[in-house]
């Protein structure tokens, strides 16, 4: 049975990939009028990153293959 | 149910019948689908999808502020210092927000409608009767109140620096309907918009459906368990296949998902969610946790004791809340003060209706005829052997976690005093 883990890393690694992406993108070309509050923090992309990294994390600690 | 479809109107600009009826949708179809497994496992997911979206809000939201220090200066200046304190102002109904003493919070929200919702709402206790043994089934109520004292950094925190940093001030839910400004239900949302942009919206949007999602889904779910294993097959039919309960869970889903469609359009007659919420727990869930306590831990208690216990308890918390409804000035009969705000009423119902409820449990149970012992056993405390954890490390032992936990809370009763 594959552990629930497993898939809470996907979802976190998907959810952190598309927010960095978009951040990336962001940071690469800046919108004239964010529409947010602190958007010189970048906030899509650290927060993105740290999403991801866990949700890779988890993913390999509970990948079906280590788990059988 | 309402507070999904709020999200939708005020992020994506949905209207609000269209909201609620879509998410009803989306819940009912993966419950009946999939039933109490399903259930459990979205909840999984969703805790850490609502963590994950919903925690920048206090970080950025800090930031904004100014920190912890700053903020709690701009809310005395913009509103009172008392929203940042926990008992500070409970000396009296006129000195807090709430307008609210300390007895209507020790013993009116804590001792009844808290430990209540612990003890007798079965989306809780569903949960830990799923425990695979003893230890699983002790530790599950003790790691949630560990996370429990968490939830105020994503609920109550963004609350806070909305006060402090919204330009616009929040109204209750009737005044935003007749004016069109923004309740204070829309908090959460309009900070989320406030700090979130492509990508991070998408998930926070995710974030505040999915919690709402998972609590809906599995109070559908537990309303159908309830139904169908406690009541139907009992009483009503005691003989049907596995795929005729199957068939009638199914169908209570959708009946379940049909009355939270109806409790979205009748929250809109409260000022916020909290005060509906609070209301219901005094009608329910405080002269249950009444009967269920006497009943685990008094063997003396009979069926007919409990039932009018219940239903007396029950009527007496709906009457208080007609009488205040058709004479608002009767607020200071039911809280015991002439200060008291409508948060109070809901405390002090919910310690009335816990009272009576005791008072004509005892009174009816010592009338009528005792239950012989040998049918109170596994039912009463006293007549049942509670299997032990086994022998265990002092970590792993939930006595040692649970230590743990009541420090904390402790200890963050006294930071924020």
């Amino acid at each position: 049975m594959i552990s629930i883990w497993f898939f809470i890393g996907i979802s976190l690694a998907v959810n952190g990939a598309l927010i960095l992406a978009a951040g990336l993108y962001q940071l690469a070309n800046p919108p004239a009028n964010p529409g947010v509050v602190l958007f010189n923090l970048h906030a899509n992309v650290w927060w993105g990153a740290l999403l991801l990294v866990v949700g890779l994390v988890y993913c390999f600690k509970f990948a079906p293959t280590r788990q059988s | 149910m309402f507070a999904m479809a709020k999200v939708m109107q005020i992020v994506l600009g949905w209207d609000i019948n269209f909201s609620i009826w879509v998410s009803s949708l989306t819940v009912a179809i993966y419950v009946t689908l999939g039933g109490l497994r399903s259930a459990i496992f979205n909840e999984v997911l969703q805790f850490f999808l609502i963590w994950a979206g919903a925690l920048l809000i206090p970080i950025l939201g800090l930031y904004e502020a100014g920190g912890w220090s700053n903020l709690k200066l701009q809310i005395a200046q913009r509103a009172s210092e008392q929203y940042v304190h926990l008992w500070a102002g409970l000396g009296s109904f006129s000195n807090n927000p709430m307008g609210i003493n300390w007895v209507g919070i020790v013993f009116g929200l804590g001792a009844i409608i808290s430990m209540g919702y612990w003890t007798t709402d079965f989306l809780v206790v569903q949960r830990i009767l799923a425990a695979k043994d003893i230890r699983s089934a002790e530790m599950a109520p003790i790691i949630g109140a560990g996370f429990k004292m968490l939830v105020p950094v994503i609920v109550i925190l963004p609350g806070l620096l909305g006060l402090a940093v919204l330009p616009e001030k929040l109204v209750p839910e009737s005044v935003a309907a007749a004016t069109g400004a923004h309740s204070y239900n829309d908090v959460l949302p309009l900070m989320l918009a406030r700090y979130c942009g492509p990508g991070l919206l998408g998930l926070g949007v995710t974030a505040l459906i999915a919690g709402f999602m998972s609590g809906m889904a599995g109070n559908v779910s537990a309303f159908t368990t309830v139904w169908t294993y406690d009541i139907y097959r009992p009483f009503f039919n005691s003989k049907g296949s596995d795929q005729h309960y199957v068939n009638m869970g199914r169908w209570t889903t959708v009946v379940g998902v049909l009355i939270s469609v109806g409790t979205a359009y009748l929250v809109m007659q409260f000022a916020s969610i909290m005060d509906y919420v609070q209301a219901l727990f005094s009608f329910f869930i405080a002269p249950l946790f009444g009967t269920v306590v006497l009943g685990m831990l008094w063997k003396r208690a009979t069926p007919a004791g409990g039932f009018w216990g219940l239903l007396c308890g029950s009527l007496s918390s709906i009457s208080m809340w007609v009488w205040v409804k058709v004479d608002p000035t009767a607020l200071r009969y039911v809280a015991l003060s002439p200060h008291a705000k409508g948060l109070a009423q809901d405390m002090y119902q919910a310690l009335w209706s816990f009272i009576v409820c005791v008072a004509v449990t005892v009174v009816v149970s010592l009338a009528t005829q005792p239950m012989p012992d040998a049918e109170m056993t596994g039912l009463v405390y006293g007549l049942t052997e509670v299997p032990s954890v086994g022998d265990l490390q002092l970590y792993q032992k939930p006595l040692f976690w649970a230590g743990v936990v009541l420090v904390i809370f402790v200890v963050l009763n006294i930071i924020f005093w």
